[in-house]
């Protein structure tokens, strides 16, 4: 047990880098799985009277917004939903855009046309457009807009995967492989995969940020989340209309996006770092 | 000689295929269009006002062919596509692909604009980082850029006009004819993709660092300005340009925030109007024009992409 | 760049006049695709229609010199002598026949302002200055109708097409357009020379700014004279820089309608509940403390300067109380939940005040949520008549009339798809509608406004007029028939 506990614990020592992105990432998990009970205030219900109290004011840490609600308790609020799209959205796009640019590196021929016209279209249809669609169809929801979002994102992977995969493959050590009569599975898996790390865990925590970003881009074209849910994408389109009278509006949400992506990104780093000390 | 003729023929061949894929391209496109428009809503209600009565919704649908059952309105379009002609906008009358070509100039100088800011800011700045990513001032840099990229460029661009623009008066917000007003728009838009690119290009840069060609260069005193733009920059490239070729429809979406912001009369403007209004012959001719441009783009991108990796060149296939 | 101007230069004449709106309308200068705003902000620069409403909401002459009914079916006008388009042709009861001939015919019958003219069978023209309407059915709106009937230049109309034309309109207005999309993305107005009101300033700019926040921040940075729709909160901003702030008498009634025709089983269906619901929410604090009182409560459906408006409704008074005990009798002590389908980003504020309805909902029990629909798919809902929701966003808006009957019909079994149909309504609505008796008429409505109070069809809110805020310096400023009087703003 303990041999298991050290041997996961060995590369944080290796690399302080990834110990501070993994403890950050702890941090906003505690803060994801306590967001409930760490909230002082209701997300929803504000008094009026209290409106525009900056933050810092006794009782609200964070200050409130235009309808007396508290900041610190919306942003917790919001925290599992802007969380759980950008993460929903990431994994669809890396399933689907991954698989189709390791399949399209792999098999020459049709596969490969057919999966790089798709990454075409879908690249030329304007997202504003698929959006409005979606949300006249499916309506505003956690999984409507989950799935625009990772619809609109997969050709991200699906061309990195598959530009990076053909680098790979013409390497020597997956030509090698091949004479060897590797099965393509297994180079795929084995070979490629793990030369596909570095690049896709840089890929997925700018994805993951872009994701972030997107959400509130759909807020301010009012394609984003449903009416009440305090997204941050939502807290950062509602406060750009109190700019001058309440800036820590635009400030706080800005900020929770901001730390958030540099934990990420510390953890992204933190883990090439570990990939590059390895070999 | 054997050799130049070999690569005009695949030019060639290549341009011919090319053009085919646009053409399936620019099919599927309108298709999907046109299924996807059809459940959005219906365009005559849009143009009927408050409580229409039946008798005006069909005068108004026979007017603009709604009344044409799904197939044959969509055989009637492609029919007339095929000439280029998208069909009058159903709120101006005005030819739908005049009013989208009018406004591309627009969108293509402010894309242009950003496109060369970011390039200029962040290949130095990803290179910069990329050279020593340990190092505590790189540490800073790349943590500025991720900052950077957590914040929408709608936000940056509310910042940037309160700070120029009220605050300082220094450049106007509104207008397009000064080029004093580029500037502002110019950097809002380069916020969607500079960060994403600095951190691609230091990411390709450092992975390229440890490898043993430019471990070897360095030891046998090749210079480090040498080395990084040489070596570790061009190694880092394919991801880059990968990247600009999948976010320039991104950066169509990102047209239209800015493109509302600044009041910039370009294609992205349109599109929303034309999308909230469901005025579907205009929304296919901007689908239309975007999808070539988009394609145009990747085309440059793989081309550039073949040029310098030599190992992605066809005739190694 | 950098703030406004202390003196007027010499060459302030040239100086256009900057006007931010949030939309432009959407068939460019044809006026008769659609009724209301945002054309009327262009459209009244340009054109001028028969008639429009006062200072205080009362329809009177504008191309018109007078007009009287001479019967249940006829109509006559005397025109303005003088009046010449901005191709220099005269206007007359002639060209003004030809125009009224064209949206009486089956092609102008398809337009929305067409439409609004179905009852006209016949326009003639007795002489030069005369024009004589005959009516298929009594129709006592006829001349706030014409409100919305700009008077083209029927030459241009008839040699540009209709497509030409919606580029190039010509009409009788004090402006006269130059420019849909110049280099600025701004629609350019210049003076008429013909113009039987020359403006003041001869050049102006409309900017269509549809975000809140970047007109706010062209306004402060003195890029703009005129600008229209900004939050009240951040008025204080303007007042301490001097600009002055317009609100537009021609209010509509902010609501949520019920559909009770959808949903007949629903509490909702229950009169009782509906009262609940209106008692349940604080619109004195809703008006005061998030609109700063520019959107005063609502009483019933029409704004005062209405008219058949019933001075003697009061709003809604604030009881939860009383509220509870209805939701009781009604058999709901515990109340409900439900869902309301709303087009945001119409108004300023509208989400504040969606919030805060919520939250006084919430305190007598009722628990409504709000689904953001886009307008696409709410006018799809309310033509076929089939409301996902029991309750859904729908202004009493008595534009372009002015007058409180039309809101009154499409709460009523006369809308062609009704959600709220009472029978014992339909005589009085019948009546109202073709009663020619100004004072008889404006009795019918104010008892048909009495009628409406008691079975609640809808959740009343507010009254909302759009705020345009004028920039120091310039006077003259005016807002009639919903659009600003640009021709009598002066730099001061």
């Amino acid at each position: 047990m303990t041999g298991v506990v050290s041997r996961l614990l060995a590369p944080l020592k290796a690399s302080p880098q990834l110990a501070l992105g993994a403890a950050a990432l702890l941090g906003w998990v505690l803060l994801l799985a306590l967001s409930g009970l760490l909230q002082t205030h209701d997300p929803q219900f504000g008094d009026l009277t209290e409106r525009f109290s900056p933050a810092g004011t006794a009782g609200h840490l964070l200050g409130t917004d235009n309808l007396g609600r508290d900041l610190w308790s919306r942003v917790l609020s919001g925290l599992p939903w802007s969380v759980g799209v950008a993460t929903v959205s990431c994994v669809l796009a890396l399933l689907v855009g991954g698989t189709l640019g390791l399949c399209a590196a792999q098999y020459r021929g049709y596969p490969r046309t057919i999966i790089n016209q798709l990454v075409d279209a879908t690249l030329s249809f304007p997202g504003l457009v698929a959006a409005i669609i979606i949300v006249a169809v499916a309506g505003r929801g956690f999984w409507p807009l989950s799935i625009t979002l990772g619809l609109l994102s997969w050709p991200v992977f699906a061309r990195i995967v598959y530009a990076e995969s053909l680098r790979l493959l013409a390497q020597d050590y997956v030509t090698a492989a091949r004479v060897m009569a590797v099965s393509t599975p297994r180079i795929l898996l084995g070979h490629l995969l793990p030369g596909l790390r570095p690049v896709l865990a840089v890929v997925l925590t700018f994805h993951f940020a872009d994701m972030l970003v997107a959400e509130s881009a759909l807020s301010f074209l009012g394609l984003g989340a449903p009416l009440g849910v305090p997204t941050w994408g939502a807290l950062l389109q509602e406060s750009r209309d109190f700019l001058i009278v309440a800036p820590w509006l635009m400030v706080v949400p800005a900020a929770a996006i901001a730390l958030l992506v540099v934990s990420i990104h510390l953890l992204g780093d933190g883990l090439s770092a570990l990939d590059r000390a390895r070999r | 000689m054997r050799r130049y003729r070999r690569d005009t023929t695949l030019v060639f061949s290549g341009l011919a295929q090319r053009a085919a894929r646009l053409l399936i391209l620019l099919l599927g496109v309108n298709a999907i269009l046109f299924v996807a428009l059809g459940l959005a809503g219906d365009p005559a209600l849009m143009l009927a006002g408050e409580d229409p009565t039946p008798e005006l919704l069909e005068s108004i649908r026979a007017e603009y062919g709604l009344d044409l059952p799904a197939w044959q309105r969509y055989l009637v379009q492609l029919g007339r596509m095929a000439q280029l002609d998208f069909g009058v906008s159903l709120f101006t009358g005005q030819p739908a692909l005049a009013m989208a070509l009018e406004q591309l100039p627009g969108t293509l100088l402010m894309a242009t604009l950003s496109m060369a800011l970011t390039l200029i800011t962040a290949i130095p700045a990803g290179v910069w980082i990329g050279q020593r990513p340990e190092a505590a001032s790189r540490r800073v840099g790349a943590a500025l850029t991720a900052v950077a990229q957590g914040i929408p460029g709608f936000v940056m661009a509310l910042v940037l006009i309160q700070v120029f623009v009220v605050r300082l008066g220094w450049l106007p917000s509104l207008g397009y004819a000064q080029p004093a007003a580029w500037i502002l728009p110019s950097i809002s838009l380069g916020f969607f993709l500079a960060p994403k690119l600095c951190r691609v290009v230091s990411a390709g840069v450092a992975e390229a660092m440890q490898e043993d060609y430019i471990r070897t260069a360095r030891a046998n005193g090749a210079s480090m300005r040498f080395i990084l733009w040489r070596e570790a920059l061009p190694a880092a490239l394919p991801a880059a340009v990968a990247l600009i070729g999948t976010q320039f429809a991104f950066l169509v979406s990102g047209v239209v925030l800015i493109e509302t912001l600044f009041l910039w009369p370009g294609i992205g403007l349109l599109l929303l109007y034309s999308a909230q209004n469901l005025d579907f012959p205009v929304l296919q001719a901007i689908c239309f024009v975007v999808a070539v441009l988009v394609f145009a783009v990747n085309s440059l991108a793989d081309a550039l992409l073949r040029l310098m990796d030599p190992r992605l060149r066809p005739t190694t296939q | 760049m950098g703030g406004t101007s202390l003196a007027p230069p010499a060459w302030a004449e040239q100086v256009p006049l900057r006007v931010a709106v949030t939309l432009m309308p959407a068939s460019f200068g044809d006026p008769f695709r659609t009724l209301g705003v945002p054309g009327d902000w262009v459209w009244r620069q340009i054109f001028d229609p028969l008639t429009e409403s006062d200072d205080e909401g009362r329809i009177v002459p504008l191309l018109a010199e007078s007009y009287e009914n001479l019967g249940p079916n006829r109509w006559r006008f005397v025109l303005r002598e003088g009046v010449r388009y901005a191709s220099g042709r005269p206007f007359d009861a002639f060209s003004a026949k030809e125009v009224f001939d064209w949206l009486i015919s089956a092609e102008g019958q398809a337009t929305v302002v067409g439409w609004e003219l179905r009852r006209v069978s016949r326009v003639e023209a007795a002489d030069a200055r005369t024009l004589i309407f005959i009516t298929r059915d009594p129709d006592p709106v006829l001349p706030n109708r014409l409100t919305s009937a700009m008077m083209v230049d029927p030459q241009a109309w008839r040699e540009l097409g209709r497509q030409g034309f919606s580029r190039t309109p010509v009409g009788t207005g004090s402006y006269l357009l130059k420019d849909w999309q110049n280099r600025n993305g701004a629609v350019v107005l210049t003076a008429n020379p013909y113009a039987w009101r020359p403006p003041g300033i001869s050049r102006v700019e409309i900017y269509p700014l549809r975000d809140h926040a970047s007109r706010l921040q062209a306004a402060l940075s003195g890029q703009l004279d005129i600008i229209m729709s900004l939050r009240p909160e951040q008025l204080d901003a303007f007042y301490a820089r001097g600009f002055t702030v317009h609100a537009d008498i021609l209010r509509q009634i902010l609501a949520f309608a019920f559909d009770v025709t959808g949903h007949p089983d629903a509490p909702i269906a229950d009169v009782r509940v509906r009262q609940a619901l209106n008692y349940a929410i604080d619109r004195r604090a809703i008006s005061e403390d998030i609109l700063q009182g520019f959107a005063p409560p609502a009483s019933q459906g029409s704004a005062p300067n209405v008219f058949g408006h019933n001075p003697r409704i009061k709003p809604y008074p604030y009881d939860p109380q009383k509220a509870r005990a209805l939701l009781a009798e009604a058999g709901y002590p515990q109340g409900f939940s439900t869902e309301v389908q709303v087009v945001t980003g119409t108004y300023p504020n509208d989400l504040e005040i969606f919030a805060k309805l919520q939250q006084d909902l919430a305190a007598v029990g009722v628990d409504m949520a709000f689904r953001r629909v886009l307008f696409s798919d709410w006018i799809r809902q309310f033509f076929q008549g089939a409301w996902r929701t029991e309750l859904f966003t729908l202004a009493w808006n008595t534009a372009p009339h002015n007058d409180a009957l039309r809101p009154m019909e499409q709460y009523s079994c006369l809308k062609t798809r009704p959600f709220f149909c009472d029978e014992t309504l339909r005589p009085g609505l019948v009546a109202a509608g073709r009663e020619m008796d100004t004072q008889r008429r404006e009795a019918l409505l104010q008892e048909l406004a009495l009628e409406y109070r008691r079975r609640a069809p809808s959740l009343l809110l507010l009254e909302y007029g759009h705020m345009w805020v004028v920039a120091p310096g310039l006077s003259g400023f005016r807002v009639r028939t919903r659009a600003p009087q640009l021709y009598r703003v002066e730099r001061s």
